[in-house]
């Protein structure tokens, strides 16, 4: 097998591992952007360990190694947040525990929506992007241009009911 | 030079997808335009390459460095499209800038274009039922077939190994 994608199979692999024992210490903080530092560091660490003791420069492998661990990490991004995030998939997981099925009201008192409002709202406001003034939310200015900015997709893009 | 040439061709992606929405008469779609889109750039950047390097298509690490990167941006932009679609965070951004300032009541009603949380459960549902995941057998909706069940089981077995909590 090509040095190459060695490279990047034992950086997939390191990635996995430290991903795997960071999720499972901490118990909070948790994102995907602490997945792209452990990537990046499982990365930069192979990389640095071929360079000084294999004497295996990056720019000789970088054009194949890196754009290969990216692919294979975007996919896992992909499956992560679709697991963490998807309405979808927690809905298919209650139906999964309950055996025989929900009933609706059933559902909303096991998976109360209004409250992902609330933790999102607090999360957005955190984050900057929304401010709260004498109980009503604002956007501050980079929520306005990024909301124009989707605005605009959805035109270009004919979307109708987002969300 | 693989990775060059696949990131210089990926404003094919985003205009081959607009072009085939605007060009169809159908509403919807939009997901298999954009795969159709992909797919159009992967021969964008297969074609040179194969006149240049020949039938044989060069070396298999050229290829395999050319179609990392393109996966990598189609799914890049995948996952922009689906935030689009239906990121919960940016329509309540949406949802505050267009009828704001709003309170925590407002944001709940006006989300999704007034469909409200009710609507967002709702929306996602009928998806499933379409995609044939999920069925209502009376007043209960059931998990259907052994596809669905293997989602539902495979999402609580990652949340519990990862410790992410209930997610959703």
């Amino acid at each position: 097998m090509p040095e190459q994608i060695v490279i990047g199979i034992i950086t997939l692999f390191i990635f996995f591992v430290a991903h795997l024992v960071v999720w499972r210490l901490k118990s909070k903080g948790k994102g995907v952007t602490l997945i792209t530092v452990i990537a990046a560091l499982s990365y930069s660490s192979v990389a640095a360990f071929y360079g000084v003791f294999l004497k295996y420069k990056p720019s000789e492998h970088a054009w194949v190694s890196l754009p290969f661990c990216m692919f294979v990490i975007i996919l896992y991004l992909h499956f992560y947040v679709g697991v963490e995030r998807s309405v979808s998939v927690r809905i298919l997981g209650e139906l999964v525990k309950s055996k025989g099925g929900l009933t609706m009201e059933r559902l909303r008192s096991i998976y109360p929506v209004e409250r992902m409002f609330d933790h999102r709202v607090e999360l957005l406001t955190e984050k900057k992007w929304l401010e709260l003034r004498d109980g009503r939310y604002y956007c501050r200015p980079k929520a306005k241009w990024l909301s124009v900015l989707a605005i605009g997709l959805k035109k270009a893009y004919r979307l109708e009911t987002t969300g | 030079m693989a990775v060059i040439t696949a990131v210089m061709l990926s404003p094919v992606v985003p205009a081959a997808h607009i072009a085939l929405i605007r060009l169809s008469r159908r509403a919807g779609g939009a997901v298999k335009f954009m795969m159709f889109s992909f797919v159009v750039y992967a021969l964008f950047w297969l074609a040179p390459t194969l006149c240049a390097r020949g039938p044989a298509g060069g070396t298999a690490l050229y290829l395999v460095a050319g179609f990392s990167t393109i996966g990598f941006l189609c799914l890049g932009y995948a996952e922009a499209f689906s935030m689009l679609c239906r990121g919960f965070s940016l329509r309540i951004i949406m949802d505050v800038h267009i009828h704001g300032p709003l309170t925590l009541p407002g944001i709940i009603g006006k989300y999704g274009g007034g469909m409200g949380a009710e609507g967002l459960v709702m929306k996602r549902i009928r998806t499933m039922e379409k995609m044939g995941l999920v069925a209502m057998d009376g007043e209960t909706l059931k998990a259907k077939g052994a596809r669905a069940r293997f989602a539902g089981r495979m999402g609580l077995l990652v949340k519990n190994i990862l410790k992410m909590g209930e997610g959703g």
